[in-house]
């Protein structure tokens, strides 16, 4: 890095207009405008590294961890080396100029991250754990220079901003306060408004220009030499910017990519591919795409999909005797691009069945309507929180579905014995609550249900009766708690005698014959709001399946 | 916050001195506040436990989402500039680490009073604003202040005020303002991980509170106590 030499620190204090000789300085020109700015890049920065990365390490705990850590190592680097090189080089001049890099090094970065994520992606397919993690490392590198360069502007600041010992608190204090401020601004900005509009690549070249155009003008404030020479990084990142243009962000994993879109909360996708029987479906995929999280197939006389969705219209059927028509309110937490809503229609009639269905992500509601055809009349889609719209309802519905996951995490509120009590508030009195859950294969070819279990014994402190039905085909176990006491013979005796629909009957048969239905009898509260341990249950089983392949 | 004592007063003077280095042995006894560095680390890792178990906290009756993230962040920075403010001004007026320690001691009890009062005030925020629009944002920012207000503003203001307490001249001020903000920082990874990753997941949410609030009252009772001894032995010999 170019340390401006002999830039004149009497040059500097010129600006009091004394032209004097002291080494105390009055404040120089344009010191917290960059704060500012500096603290609102910090956070930009961040947000837009979790976005950049998202696409192929996905939005977990542990890589939201290695995000946040090596941010916070790289501030506190630049911090501990900022205060220093202020007080070697007291001059506002050599701040700017470290503004000027840490700019252009963040406008580098969505360029040179391109062939690391490359290697990410082949790593991922090729299921080569060292060398995903080594990709990780090496993207989360490429933030270091301008991260810790942006660290330094707070000590240093304060150094220059110091004029007298006994005010040096108040000082510091308005510094911080300004820089977290800006930080403020850094997260939102991005989150709501820029990523969402303009993508992830350009949110950072519009950040790096702000940066980069406050420090031209700190510079050409303290009428350093050198502005010219900095002022040809904006030219650099201009051009960068106006290159990345158009192009998709990552290609899809199997199948034709038909959309893409970036909203506050995830990356979406929606691939199109080929079923088994020549048919094609829309999928859709989150993230890093682990798992698919709705389907719609393009053939309308295929409403079932063999997946877990399918199960959520035969949960009633552990009431004895019930009818069809006596299912009227439905539910779903983690509505999705609509799939179980659209089969639960086609086995219940739009005109027998109202659906609440409720999804976090708004974007992800739209992408349904467009994409999965979501357009049932008598599906109400709501963006909300599904607890929060759980509790503040005050309906009762006969099934209450919940398949709200963030890959490879169910939000830890929807998994608790307070949660499942609420539930129950909310149910007619033959009311079910269905909750998908992931039952993975482990190493040693066995099914791994540590989190089917965790759950239905919590369930079970709250439901009389719990049923779990493993879904053929798929590495899923649906669990069923029900409102009234009820009994696992009457789920055969309604699907083979009372119940007339042919999905229900389909999927009914397919749990009774491949299913392996069975009661859940062990109550603990495994999950209270107090503690529950999800994303720990979720590691172990990742990690016992990652050790025992490698074995 | 209570009027200070005489010798709070002659320390006032000995950082003034300080400043324009001429009690040198005064400088020395001011510049190296009893426990400041481990207190700091402390303070910056209490923000982030507060932050992680806020989250924890408030997702039962607002969830997880985007809106509800946003909302802890922005208002936990909110807080966080408010006490950097105040925490400087109130610095300048009372350089001493008596009421640092203080602050820090009264930070530590209203963290402690979180786990009792969160059940209550948040189901209290939740209904009083379900009928409204926008009910999940205006519930969780009442939730949000009412909770966790105190504590992160009382917390913000430990990082200027230590940086007022050992700037002792003007030309190393930077590299005292870095290590504070460094030192602060690290103790901030800890706050995240240790709790998200292990403590929370054993022990819970409430008890992670009560353990994090004991430490850093600890903290500012061993630092109150020290600082009190030194006051004891004038300065200065």
């Amino acid at each position: 890095m170019a340390i401006e030499p002999k830039q004149g620190q009497l040059k500097l204090t010129g600006n009091a207009g004394l032209g004097e000789l002291s080494v105390a300085p009055t404040r120089p020109p344009f010191l917290l405008p960059i704060v500012f700015v500096g603290g609102m890049s910090v956070m930009a920065t961040e947000m837009c590294a979790s976005r950049l990365l998202s696409p192929y390490f996905g939005t977990s705990l542990l890589i939201w961890a290695n995000i946040i850590g090596f941010v916070i190592i790289y501030l506190a680097v630049g911090y501990f080396i900022g205060g220093r090189i202020a007080d070697r080089n007291p001059r506002a001049s050599v701040l700017y100029q470290l503004t000027s890099w840490a700019a252009l090094t963040m406008g580098l970065v969505p360029l040179l991250i391109k062939p690391v994520l490359d290697v990410a992606e082949d790593a991922f397919k090729n299921a080569d754990g060292v060398l995903f993690y080594g990709s990780l490392i090496v993207t989360l590198l490429l933030f270091s220079a301008p991260l810790i360069l942006m660290g330094c502007i707070s000590p240093f600041a304060v150094r220059l901003a110091v004029t007298q010992v006994g005010k040096a608190g108040k000082t510091a204090g308005t510094i911080s306060s300004l820089s977290t401020v800006g930080s403020i601004l850094g997260i939102f900005i991005p989150v709501l408004i820029m990523i969402p509009t303009i993508g992830t690549r350009r949110t950072m070249y519009v950040f790096a220009l702000t940066l980069l155009v406050f420090s031209l003008l700190g510079l050409y404030l303290v009428k350093s030499r050198r502005t010219p020479f900095y002022a040809s990084f904006v030219v650099v990142v201009g051009v960068l910017m106006a290159l990345s243009v158009g192009g998709i962000i990552r290609p899809a994993v199997s199948g034709e990519l038909i959309y893409e879109h970036e909203s506050p909360d995830n990356y979406i996708q929606v691939v199109k591919r080929q079923n088994g029987d020549g048919t094609f479906r829309n999928d859709l995929v989150l993230n890093e795409g682990r798992a698919i999280h709705s389907i719609y197939n393009l053939d309308p006389t295929k409403v079932l999909t063999g997946g877990p969705w399918d199960y959520y219209m035969v949960a009633p059927f552990f009431n004895k005797q019930l009818s069809e028509i006596q299912v009227k309110k439905v539910m779903i937490i983690g509505l999705g691009a609509g799939t179980s809503a659209k089969q639960i229609t086609r086995a219940y009639g739009e005109k027998n069945v109202h659906i609440d269905g409720i999804e976090v992500d708004e974007e992800i509601i739209k992408v349904g309507r467009q994409y999965f055809d979501m357009n049932e009349p008598n599906l109400n889609a709501v963006a909300d929180d599904g607890r929060y719209y759980l509790i503040t309802s005050k309906d009762k519905y006969d099934i209450i579905g919940m398949d709200a996951y963030k890959q490879p995490y169910i939000p830890f509120h929807l998994t608790t014995q307070e949660f499942f009590r609420q539930a129950k508030e909310h149910m007619t009195p033959t009311g079910v609550a269905v909750v998908n859950a992931g039952a993975p294969s482990a190493s040693n070819g066995q099914r791994d249900f540590r989190l089917v279990e965790a759950l239905a014994k919590t369930m079970k402190t709250v439901f009389p009766n719990v049923y779990l039905i493993n879904v053929d085909g798929y590495f899923n176990t649906i669990i069923v708690g029900t409102n009234a006491p009820t009994d696992i013979n009457n789920f055969r005796e309604n699907i083979t005698q009372y119940v007339s629909n042919d999905l229900i009957k389909t999927v009914g048969t397919s749990a009774l014959q491949k299913g392996d239905i069975r009661e859940w009898k062990i109550a603990q509260a495994f999950f209270t709001d107090d503690l529950a341990p999800v994303e720990q249950v979720i590691d172990t089983i990742i990690l016992d399946y990652v050790l025992g392949g490698n074995k | 916050m209570a009027l200070e004592s005489k010798k709070q007063n002659q320390y006032k003077l000995g950082m003034a001195d300080a400043g324009v280095d001429l009690a040198v042995e005064n400088l020395e006894a001011v510049a190296k506040p009893p426990l400041l560095f481990p207190t700091i680390f402390v303070c910056g890792m209490s923000v982030m436990v507060i932050q992680m178990c806020a989250s924890r906290l408030i997702s039962p009756v607002f969830g997880t989402s985007l809106l509800i993230w946003a909302n802890l962040i922005g208002f936990t920075m909110i807080f966080m500039a408010i006490g950097y403010f105040l925490g400087g001004r109130i610095a300048d007026r009372f350089p001493s680490p008596n009421i640092l320690y203080r602050l820090t001691a009264i930070a530590a009890l209203t963290m402690a009073i979180m786990p009792l009062i969160s059940s209550p005030v948040l189901s209290v925020t939740g209904n009083v604003f379900k009928d409204v629009m926008g009910g999940l944002f205006w519930g969780s920012v009442a939730g949000i202040i009412v909770l966790f207000s105190a504590s992160i503003i009382l917390l913000g203001c430990v990082t200027p005020f230590a940086v007022r307490l050992r700037v002792n001249q003007i030309k190393t001020a930077g590299e005292t303002a870095g290590s504070i903000a460094s030192i602060n920082t690290l103790g901030s990874i800890l706050g995240t991980f240790v709790p998200v990753l292990f403590i929370i997941p054993t022990i819970g949410t409430r008890a992670t509170l009560y353990v994090f609030a004991a430490i850093l009252l600890l903290f500012s009772l061993v630092g109150l106590y020290l600082t009190n001894k030194n006051q004891k032995n004038p300065l200065g010999g």
